[in-house]
């Protein structure tokens, strides 16, 4: 299903979610609407789950303040590849404790994704998941975060993510003689 | 900047800044078990090693790993000045790690055991120092001297080779995991034997620490030599291997002795104890005549069940070297076991090899030149960042 209707057809989307009430219709921080299946987005975020069962669902759109339109689209493109592939049991058991439950790996078709976002839409992808409490999607794209960290060292890491060193000197004398006998090969 | 980062996009700096540390906390979380990665992270920035070195996030990132310390690498002992005496190990699909450095210690240094995070010491006598035991824990530096027992003198009189063990006092949970034991009481359990006597001083750190008077125990048969392997541990039992065809199990509340005759068809071959399914007594037991490997699990008394045979040229890498013609592979020995890994370590004439009891997966230990065919003795143990003073929690 394509998702971005854009402002213009936003009449008729609305049409369309009163007609089917399958999906729900979401608003963007700027403004953008995006029509998701009803099932995928209750199964797949607590927090529209929630909204779903309140009754606090808009039908012009419900808005999501802190999610912007990129995102969202992502957040949107996710549930419903979500929604077509054979869902795992695993990955829809939401008990768990989230910090602590061993982490499925990624199937091939997050995996992929994933590998398709920058590293800015991975960033906000995460802030989306972790605002509508998409645990899955949480985990897939932090386990591909930490994965760019894999294999390099503290320098190397540091450029990935632009990220300053702001050890003090001393700092740096101090930490260096960690695990130094076995491992330090920076 | 590095060729390898020009290839791929680097985070913009806005986004990096509005990213909260709880992201970054779960992103962690994510990380493979091994020592040297969260090692690097926490080398990256101040506010990173604040979140690694976080107690609420180190315990969650153990559970993630289901409390199971990770392998680092192994030790071993190869005695001449200079000599590296640690090989990491690292997790699948990630490049050996370069060995600019690499662990070194006196030549008359012999590394006893490693168990629970801490590695034990024999520093044998050198010039007019006495022999004396050294306790190290390597993440948070901490070494200790142990003198030998008082009674020590009585072990002269035996023949065979000394054997030591480092015991955590803690014990395993039910499913036979350990946690994060670190600062914990531990034992140091010394053991020599031959035929027809075995000798056992236990120290306890609880107290102020000190050493039992040696136990002796009459009942090893014809032959047999307590084999200077590390033993393993289950509940409240030590299994050391003896050469023949028994196991010695020494009961570390009572203080005292059992022999656990080995399976009839194993006699005589070269044998590694293993812990299975998280606190069974196993044995792995290699057939040279026919090049293969078997895992015994122990029911009891003199019950044995053999779980799989299986011959190792049909393995890969060694499968592929095994035609007949090309390399003879000889006797493989078995070297070491790890202690929560499921896994074993092997040698052959084309190397050393670790086995993963689970998959069967082989594989090849890459190492310098100073890698020994006597025993290894894995290194497991999570990562934890020391707290810096001046990095405020």
């Amino acid at each position: 299903m394509e998702v971005d209707k854009g402002k213009g057809e936003a009449e008729e989307t609305r049409k369309v979610a009163e007609a089917d009430r399958d999906t729900v219709t979401l608003k963007s921080s700027d403004g953008k609407l995006f029509e998701v299946s009803k099932e995928a987005a209750a199964r797949l975020s607590t927090v529209l789950a929630g909204m779903i069962a309140g009754g606090s669902i808009d039908d012009n759109g419900t808005d999501l303040k802190q999610i912007g339109s990129e995102a969202l689209e992502n957040v949107v493109d996710y549930c419903n590849k979500h929604a077509n592939s054979i869902p795992s049991a695993a990955l829809i058991s939401s008990s768990i404790s989230f910090n602590t439950a061993p982490f499925k790996e990624p199937e091939e078709w997050e995996r992929k994704f994933v590998d398709r976002l920058s590293h800015d839409a991975l960033f906000d992808l995460v802030e989306a998941a972790n605002f509508l409490g998409m645990e899955r999607l949480l985990d897939v794209t932090c386990h591909k975060i930490s994965e760019m960290m894999k294999g390099k060292s503290p320098d190397q890491i540091r450029e990935v993510f632009n990220i300053k060193n702001d050890y003090t000197k001393e700092e740096l004398e101090e930490i260096r003689q960690e695990l130094a006998w076995a491992f330090y090969d920076d | 900047m590095s060729d390898f980062v020009s290839r791929q996009e680097q985070t913009s700096p806005a986004k990096l800044a509005d990213m909260p540390g709880d992201h970054w906390t779960e992103i962690f979380l994510h990380l493979p078990p091994q020592p040297h990665i969260l090692l690097r992270v926490s080398h990256v920035c101040r506010s990173w090693r604040r979140l690694t070195a976080d107690p609420g996030f180190l315990r969650s990132f153990r559970a993630r790993h289901n409390d199971t310390p990770p392998l680092a690498g192994v030790f071993h002992n190869i005695c001449y000045e200079g000599a590296r005496r640690f090989t990491p190990i690292t997790g699948d699909g990630e490049d050996p790690l370069p060995l600019r450095r690499g662990f070194t210690c006196p030549a008359h240094w012999h590394v006893f055991d490693s168990r629970h995070g801490r590695v034990l010491f024999h520093a044998l006598a050198h010039g007019a120092a006495p022999p004396v035991l050294i306790l190290w824990d390597p993440v948070t530096r901490r070494c200790e001297k142990i003198g030998m027992p008082p009674d020590w003198a009585v072990y002269y009189n035996y023949d065979g080779k000394l054997g030591g063990s480092v015991v955590c006092m803690a014990g395993d949970d039910a499913d036979g995991r350990h946690g994060d034991c670190r600062s914990g009481p531990f034992m140091v359990v010394l053991m020599i034997g031959r035929e027809p006597r075995a000798m056992v001083s236990v120290y306890s750190s609880e107290d102020g620490g000190g050493w039992n008077k040696a136990i002796s125990f009459d009942g090893l048969p014809m032959w047999a030599e307590v084999v200077p392997k590390p033993c393993v541990v289950i509940g409240d039992t030590l299994y050391q291997a003896v050469s023949g065809s028994n196991t010695l199990a020494f009961d570390l509340r009572s203080s005292s002795f059992t022999m656990v005759p080995n399976p009839p068809e194993t006699k005589w071959m070269d044998v590694q104890i293993v812990r299975v399914d998280g606190g069974r007594l196993g044995l792995v037991v290699a057939n040279n005549v026919e090049f293969s490997l078997q895992l015994w699990v122990w029911k009891g008394a003199d019950d044995w069940v053999q779980r799989w045979r299986v011959r190792l040229d049909t393995l890969k890498p060694l499968s592929a070297t095994a035609q007949p013609g090309v390399v003879d592979l000889g006797a493989v020995n078995l070297i070491g076991a790890c202690d929560y890994g499921n896994a074993i370590f092997l040698w052959t004439r084309l190397g050393s090899f670790m086995l993963q009891l689970d998959t069967m997966e082989l594989k090849e230990l890459s190492y310098d030149s100073t890698m020994t065919s006597g025993s290894l003795y894995p290194y497991e143990s999570f990562f934890a960042p020391v707290q810096v003073s001046t990095i405020p929690s």
